[in-house]
């Protein structure tokens, strides 16, 4: 196992998960690359566009696949050599992995059973109450809505109280009051000293529930620490903004004395602009066009989306 | 063993449920009830042969095998289709031991379903004839074709999605076809082992099978030979191969 570098925020001081250059192909296709990095006590949040590999590097992280290359350390142990280290860990699946024709309790009650729990009506009854289901815990799963069997999922990953707790996409279907009581649940657990990966494609959401955050895109590793460090990183990215002008020549001569603007190129309907501020940019904008005389109709930042951000900064790594 | 004994239950209670329990038991009445029309329409005496070519023609070679290749290729196969496999692999449970509970519980729920043809042939040929002996052989031989086939379909669900469409197609084409033609190739043929341990259970000379009978017995079991004993041993070796093999690909596969 390779010891990971001092200072790399992708790494940890005292991991529970260890992922060393794990690689997935799926045929020909590549879904996680030469991935490093490592998870402790607290909640990180693994962050990126859908398709980034986040599912497939939870999968791996938990045993249920296996990498194609490098290797994975779950509470310092192989976890498809030892089964016995699934007394600390609890994965929340994306999917449904919920029996329709079971009821919450005897779904609860079963994953009790499966962890040879001393106690399994106790534990059941603990879930229950911690994802407030205790209320609907005779009703069959086939008639819950998506966050019940969110809710569900999580409480059958907590009734063996695991010390690892990996949630895929866990506020899928949730409602506003849910969310809110989940996050604070997930909270609560990483501050207890439990190792929490949550992912998400939502940065807003995953700011809400982590304090440390793993961004991955195309597999890749585009950007780890805290999330004010990722936001600063975000901030450094120059965007670019499309604007529709009837003169262009003149306006992109004039935005070139701008500060905040790294480069203009022309095009047949005006300019596509690159800057650091796109807001600073849109209060400059208007002022520099009257100059010229030349008419502005559209103003849009171009990739402002949260993908082209991280393969951006996979890109500067 | 709690972990394994609770998987058993479940994916047992899973894999015979009441529709399924309905639906099949319906399909394993039809040797019953062809038997009845045509002991009806014979004459005195012959009731022996007509249930034992009913067995040997319906039970044994279609309707015990295909309701066991369906019940056992759901023991794994539905788990990972259902995306419920995750549920039960990422306990502290061996991969050796979640296998042999599904095995057990496809066993458990195929040989519940199979006794229901088994119990109606036997306590109809009883009714009619007045002796009960068919109803145990009947019993242990579709035990042992729902024993062998689960041994098969437990892992083989568990790769493909088609593993029903072409255990039906071995079925019909080598077992019910090849085998038939080449008598030498009958150990390629699981429900022949349980027909082997039915006909060596047969109570001779108490049953005193006639010409037609015995000729259907000979043709159906080619070049095995009626014994419980070797059948019982044939199973437990299928049954032990079936369970590391699923427990392997377990290990193995990537689980979703």
């Amino acid at each position: 196992m390779n010891v990971a570098p001092n200072n790399d925020p992708a790494f940890v001081a005292d991991p529970t998960v260890v992922v060393d250059g794990v690689t997935k192909w799926f045929g020909q296709k590549v879904a996680v690359s030469e991935l490093s990095c490592s998870f402790g006590p607290g909640i990180t949040g693994l962050l990126g566009p859908n398709g980034a590999g986040k599912t497939t590097l939870l999968r791996m992280l938990t045993g249920l696949i296996r990498p194609s290359e490098g290797s994975i350390s779950l509470l310092g142990e192989q976890p498809r050599l030892k089964p016995q280290v699934y007394r600390g860990v609890g994965l929340v699946p994306e999917e449904n992995s919920t029996y329709p024709n079971m009821t919450a309790r005897s779904y609860l009650a079963y994953a009790a059973q499966l962890n040879d729990l001393e106690d399994p009506k106790a534990a059941v009854d603990r879930v229950l109450e911690t994802v407030q289901l205790t209320d609907v815990a005779d009703r069959k799963l086939g008639g819950f809505s998506k966050g019940m069997r969110q809710r569900t999922k999580v409480a059958a990953a907590l009734v063996h109280d695991p010390r690892v707790l990996v949630l895929d996409e866990p506020l899928n279907g949730t409602d506003p009051v849910q969310r809110v009581r989940l996050i604070d649940l997930f909270r609560r657990l990483g501050s207890d000293g439990r190792t929490v990966i949550v992912s998400s494609h939502i940065l807003e959401e995953v700011e809400r529930v982590s304090d440390r955050v793993i961004a991955i895109v195309d597999g890749r590793l585009a950007a780890a620490g805290d999330v004010g460090a990722i936001r600063r990183a975000m901030a450094d990215i120059p965007y670019r903004v499309r604007v529709d002008v009837d003169r262009g020549r003149d306006l992109a001569a004039a935005l070139l004395t701008d500060s905040i603007v790294h480069g203009v190129q022309v095009t047949d309907r005006g300019l596509v602009v690159e800057t650091e501020d796109v807001t600073q940019l849109g209060v400059d904008l208007l002022p520099l066009a009257k100059d010229v005389d030349a008419r502005v109709t559209m103003f849009r930042p171009e990739d402002a989306s949260l993908e082209s951000v991280f393969r951006y900064l996979v890109d500067s790594r | 063993m709690t972990a394994a004994l609770a998987i058993t239950g479940r994916s047992a209670a899973a894999l015979a449920k009441p529709k399924r329990l309905i639906g099949f038991g319906i399909l394993e009445l039809l040797p019953t009830v062809l038997f009845l029309v045509a002991a009806a329409q014979a004459p005195a005496d012959d009731e022996t042969s007509i249930a034992i070519i009913f067995a040997t023609s319906f039970y044994f070679p279609l309707i015990a095998p295909i309701v066991t290749m369906i019940v056992a290729a759901g023991a794994l196969g539905a788990e990972r289709r259902d995306n419920t496999l995750s549920f039960i692999v990422l306990r502290p449970v061996s991969r050796i031991q979640i296998a042999a509970a599904k095995v057990a519980a496809a066993v458990l729920a195929a040989t519940v379903i199979n006794a229901i043809g088994a119990i109606s042939l036997g306590t109809a040929y009883a009714l009619v004839n007045g002796r009960t002996n068919l109803i145990v052989p009947l019993l242990v031989g579709g035990f042992i074709v729902s024993a062998c086939y689960t041994a098969i379909f437990v892992p083989f669900g568990f790769i493909t999605n088609r593993a029903v469409v072409i255990g039906l197609i071995f079925l019909f084409v080598i077992e019910n076809g090849v085998v038939v033609a080449l008598s030498g190739m009958a150990w390629l043929s699981p429900w022949r082992i349980g027909y082997s341990a039915f006909v060596g259970l047969l109570a001779k000379p108490i049953v005193d099978l006639g010409a037609e009978a015995d000729e259907v017995v000979d043709a159906a079991l080619g070049s095995l030979a009626g014994g419980a004993g070797g059948a019982l041993a044939k199973t437990a070796v299928l049954l032990i191969v079936g369970t590391l093999l699923s427990a392997w690909l377990l290990r193995k596969r990537d689980l979703a």
